[in-house]
C-alpha cells in the first residue's frame, strides 16, 4: 500500500482545506477511502448507534498536482483508513499560505497520514512542517461496510434556500425544543416546524425549485400540495447548517416521508451526501 | 497637572507613586494580560530600579517577572525615601523596607482589560501604593477629563524570585517574536507541551506525546527551522528541552504585541529555560519555565524494576482493603507525632509520586489484571497531578509522611523474609542522605532517584507488600514516563507556610537567601 499526494496551487490548498474543514465539522471520525480517481470520506453509522450516513466525494485531479498510489493489490487498487478529519484539518490549517503540501501515507509510530508543508517565510529559508496524523488501516474484508448508500424512493425532492438563513433559523428553533420537522412538497414550499406545549413555531418558504428526478415517472399521481414530512434531530440539522464552510452550488433535500431525510450538496465536483434518520415519536 | 504629595521626607508609611504615560501603557497592558496567561495572582513590588510585576503558576512551574525600569515612567517613586521627578536619575540608597503586596490577578486584569481602548483613551495611569490605606490605586486619566480610579485589595507578600541565572547557560537563541510565533501556530491548541532541540546545524520544534493515555492516536508534530532565520544562535550543548506551551504562548503574545526580540537561554533537560525580552531600555522581561527531567534515566530504572517483577507478584492476591484503611489512619497518627526530622533535599517530583501513591491505592478495582487500563489511570492521575496546586502545607506533610516512617524498622514479626529483603534493600537508597547537592549554589533542585522510595513500613505487612505491587504497577513496561518539572520556585512561601511546615523547609529557605536579592 502506498499513497502519496501533492497540492500546489494555492486555492487548491485553501479548497481542500475548506471541504475538510466542512466535514470534521460534521463527522468526527470516519474512513477515507482513496482510488485513484478519488477520495472518499465515508461514515456508514450503524442503525443502533444513530444511523447517520455520509458519502463525501473529492476527485482528486482537482486538488493534487502529483498523486501515486497503490491499493492493497492489483484488483483492489484501493486504500481504506479510518481517520479523524479534525486531525488532518489542524495539520493543514496553517498552511494556507504554503508553497506546497505532501500528504504520505507513512508507518511512523502508527500507521501515518504524513501530511509535510512548506511553509513561507520573509526570507528565502524553508520552514518545513511534518505533522503525522495517526491512521489505522481497515482490512479488506471490512470493505463491504463502506460501500456507496443506496438512494431510497423519494417521497419528495426539493432545492434548500440559503444554507446561512437557514442556519440562523435553526439556530433559534434549537432553544425551543430537540426536534424539527421538516416538510415539503412538489409545490416549491418547504416547512420547518418546531412545537413545545407552550408554543409551536413553523418557518415557511416558498417558490422553491423542485428538481426533476429521471425515474419520477411513478408519482406523477401525487398530490403537488401533498407535504412529506419526517422529524430530525436539530442539533444534529444545526450542526451540518454550521458546518459549512464551503458555499454550495447545489443543496437538494430529498425526503421519505417519517422515514430518512437525505441531503445531497454539490459544489464543482465536489459532492456530499448527508443520510439523517427521523427520529420515532 | 502634577501630583502634589503631602508627604514628610522621614515618614514611616511607605507610599510607591508612579506615573505611566499614554505612549506606554499599551507596554503595561500588555505585560498584564501576558502574566494574566501564567498565574492567578500578580505580585507588585516597587525597587529603586523599577517597578516589578511577577507571578508564578500554580503548579510553581513557569514563573515571570517584568520589570519596568523609572525611565518607562513620566513620574516614578519606589516610596523608599527620596522622590524623583522625571526620569529617574541618581538615587540615593534607603534601607531595604520595600513595600511588597499581590493582587488578585483578575482585579488586576479588569482594569487593563481591553489594551485597544487603553492605547486610544488614556493620557496617563497613575499606581499608587499606600500602605495606609492598604489599597493599590491605578488611576487612568482618558480624555475628555475622564478619571477611572480602580482601588485593589492587596495582601502583603513576602519578594515572589526564581532561582535562575541566565548568564551561565550554553545554549542561547535569539528571534523575532514573529518566528517563534509562527512556529508555534503549527502547534494544535491542546497541546500540553512542546520540545525544543537544538543541534548546531539544526533547530526542532516537536511536540511531546510520550504522557499521552495512547501516543500511537496523537498526531505527531515536528517542525523544522533553519539557524539562519534566527538572529543570533549559539549551541554549546546539543540539547533537549520539553517545556509547557501554554507559558510559551503568554510570553510570544506580549512579544508579538510589542514586536520585541525574544532571547531563550537554557541548558539541558530539567533546567529550567528563561524566555528573556530586553531590547528596550524602558523594561524588561524575564519568562522563567521549567523542562521535563530526563527521561532516560527513567527508563534505565523502570528495567531495573521490571526484573523483581516477578518475585512480588506472589503477594498481590491477599490484600485486604479493610486493613488497608486502618494502617491508614495509623499512618496519620504517627505522622503527627514525628516532627523531628527535617530533610531538606525534597523535591515536588516526589510528592508527587507519593500522591501517585495514595491514588492508585485508593482505586478499588487495583487488581485489574489490565495493565494498559491501569497506566492510563495512573497518567490520568498524574496529570491531574500536574495540573494540581501543589500547595506546599501539602508537599510538606508528605515530607513527613515519608520521614516518620524511614526510621521506623518493618515492625512485627509478620514480615515475610523475601518482602523484608527488598524492603531493607530500599530503605538503604531511600534513607535520608545528609543533602550535599541542595546546597549548592546551583539553583538546581537533584532530581531524585527516579523511584519512590516511600512505603509504609507499618506493623502489617500486607500494606507492605502491596506498596511493592503498586510500584510494580508503575513501572509496566511501556508506560511512558511520569512527568518531572523540577521545582525552581522559592520565596514567598513564608507567607503561605503553616508553622508546622516551617521546619523542614528552614534549610531551603535559608539558601535562598543568598539568591533572592540580585534579580535577572
Amino acid at each position: 500500500m502506498r499513497f502519496r499526494g501533492k497540492l500546489v496551487d494555492i486555492s487548491c490548498i485553501q479548497h481542500f482545506t475548506r471541504v475538510l474543514g466542512t466535514i470534521s465539522k460534521i463527522i468526527k471520525s470516519c474512513v477515507l477511502r482513496i482510488t485513484p480517481t478519488t477520495w472518499y470520506f465515508i461514515l456508514s453509522e450503524k442503525v443502533v448507534s444513530g444511523g447517520v450516513q455520509i458519502w463525501c466525494e473529492l476527485p482528486q485531479g482537482h486538488f493534487f498536482d502529483e498523486y501515486a498510489m497503490d491499493g492493497v493489490s492489483a484488483e483492489d487498487n484501493e486504500i481504506y483508513l479510518e481517520v479523524v478529519p479534525e486531525n488532518l484539518v489542524k495539520a493543514i490549517r496553517t498552511a494556507q499560505a504554503a508553497k506546497w503540501i505532501k500528504i504520505k501515507l507513512t508507518k511512523k509510530h502508527a500507521p501515518c497520514l504524513t501530511v509535510e508543508v512548506d511553509l513561507p517565510t520573509v526570507s528565502a529559508h524553508s520552514r518545513l512542517v511534518v505533522h503525522d496524523v495517526p491512521v489505522s488501516v481497515v482490512p479488506h474484508r471490512m470493505w463491504p461496510d463502506y460501500q456507496e448508500p443506496e438512494l431510497p424512493q423519494f417521497d419528495v425532492s426539493i432545492c434548500m434556500p440559503q444554507i446561512k438563513t437557514l442556519r440562523n433559523i435553526v439556530e433559534k428553533m434549537k432553544n425551543l425544543n430537540n426536534c424539527l420537522t421538516l416538510a415539503a412538497n412538489y409545490n416549491g414550499e418547504l416547512k420547518l416546524s418546531v412545537s413545545t406545549d407552550m408554543v409551536s413555531v413553523s418557518t415557511h418558504y416558498q417558490d422553491l425549485v423542485n428538481p426533476v428526478r429521471r425515474d419520477m415517472g411513478s408519482d406523477e399521481d401525487r398530490e403537488p400540495q401533498a407535504f412529506s414530512e419526517a422529524k430530525i434531530d436539530i442539533r444534529r440539522f444545526a450542526q451540518f447548517l454550521s458546518g459549512q464552510q464551503v458555499i454550495p452550488n447545489r443543496v437538494i433535500c430529498n425526503i421519505v416521508h417519517k422515514r430518512v431525510v437525505h441531503f445531497y450538496l454539490q459544489h464543482e465536483d465536489v459532492s456530499l451526501q448527508y443520510f439523517m434518520p427521523v427520529i420515532a415519536t | 497637572m502634577k501630583e502634589h504629595e503631602f508627604r514628610s521626607c522621614g515618614e514611616i508609611i511607605l507610599k510607591m507613586n508612579c506615573v505611566i504615560p499614554g505612549v506606554n501603557i499599551k507596554v503595561f497592558g500588555r505585560a498584564v494580560h501576558s502574566l494574566s496567561r501564567i498565574g492567578e495572582e500578580l505580585y507588585v513590588e516597587p525597587l529603586e530600579h523599577g517597578l516589578a510585576l511577577r507571578t508564578v503558576n500554580s503548579s510553581r512551574s513557569a514563573y515571570a517577572c517584568f520589570l519596568f525600569a523609572p525611565s518607562f515612567f513620566q513620574h516614578y517613586d519606589d516610596g523608599s525615601g527620596q522622590t524623583i521627578n522625571g526620569s529617574g536619575k541618581e538615587e540615593e540608597e534607603g534601607e531595604e523596607e520595600s513595600i511588597r503586596c499581590k493582587i488578585a490577578m483578575k482585579s488586576c486584569l479588569t482594569v487593563f482589560k481591553s489594551v485597544y481602548t487603553l492605547e486610544k483613551t488614556v493620557e496617563r495611569c497613575k499606581i499608587k501604593l499606600d500602605m495606609n490605606e492598604s489599597r493599590l490605586i491605578f488611576q487612568l486619566h482618558c480624555r475628555h477629563g475622564i478619571v477611572k480610579t480602580h482601588n485593589l485589595a492587596f495582601i502583603e507578600c513576602e519578594t515572589l524570585q526564581a532561582v535562575f541565572s541566565k548568564d551561565m547557560c550554553p545554549n542561547s537563541l535569539r528571534a523575532s517574536a514573529r518566528l517563534l510565533c509562527d512556529a508555534v501556530q503549527n502547534f494544535q491548541n491542546n497541546q500540553e507541551e512542546v520540545t525544543l532541540i537544538v543541534k548546531p546545524d539544526k533547530i526542532l520544534l516537536k511536540n511531546y506525546v510520550e504522557d499521552e493515555p495512547d501516543p500511537t492516536k496523537v498526531v505527531h508534530t515536528e517542525l523544522r527551522l533553519e539557524p539562519e532565520e534566527f538572529d543570533n544562535i549559539q549551541v554549546g550543548v546539543d540539547s533537549e528541552v520539553t517545556f509547557c506551551l501554554k507559558e510559551m504562548r503568554a510570553i510570544l503574545a506580549f512579544a508579538e504585541a510589542t514586536n520585541l526580540p525574544i532571547s531563550l537561554k537554557f541548558e539541558t533537560a530539567g533546567r529550567p529555560i528563561v524566555f528573556s525580552i530586553d531590547s528596550d531600555s524602558a523594561f524588561e522581561a524575564n519568562f522563567v519555565l521549567a523542562t521535563l527531567a530526563d527521561t532516560m534515566t527513567q527508563q534505565r530504572v523502570s528495567s531495573q524494576a521490571e526484573s523483581k517483577t516477578s518475585q512480588k507478584r506472589k503477594y498481590t492476591s491477599n490484600s485486604r482493603p479493610s486493613v488497608k484503611a486502618s494502617n491508614k489512619s495509623q499512618n496519620s497518627r504517627k505522622e503527627s507525632d514525628s516532627m523531628h526530622v527535617g530533610r531538606a533535599n525534597k523535591t515536588e517530583e516526589q510528592s508527587a509520586r507519593i500522591n501517585e501513591h495514595e491514588e492508585s491505592r485508593r482505586k478499588p478495582n487495583n487488581k485489574s489484571p489490565d495493565e494498559q487500563g491501569r497506566s492510563n489511570r495512573l497518567n490520568a492521575a498524574l496529570s491531574e497531578l500536574m495540573n494540581d496546586d501543589m500547595d506546599d502545607v501539602m508537599l510538606d506533610q508528605e515530607t513527613r509522611e515519608e520521614i516518620s516512617k524511614q526510621p521506623i524498622p518493618p515492625a512485627s514479626g509478620a514480615t515475610s523474609v523475601s518482602g523484608r529483603d527488598n524492603e531493607t534493600d530500599r530503605i538503604t537508597t531511600g534513607s535520608p542522605v545528609p543533602s550535599t547537592s541542595r546546597e549548592n549554589v546551583s539553583p538546581l533542585i537533584p532530581l531524585q532517584s527516579s523511584k519512590p522510595q516511600i512505603f509504609n513500613i507499618t506493623t502489617e505487612d500486607i500494606e507492605m507488600k502491596e506498596n511493592e505491587e503498586e510500584e510494580e504497577e508503575e513501572l509496566v513496561p511501556g508506560t511512558p514516563p511520569s512527568k518531572r518539572f523540577r521545582s525552581m520556585f522559592f520565596g514567598s512561601q513564608a507567607s503561605t507556610i503553616t508553622q508546622s511546615s516551617q521546619k523542614a523547609l528552614t534549610k531551603e529557605l535559608s539558601v535562598l537567601a543568598e539568591d533572592t536579592d540580585d534579580e535577572g
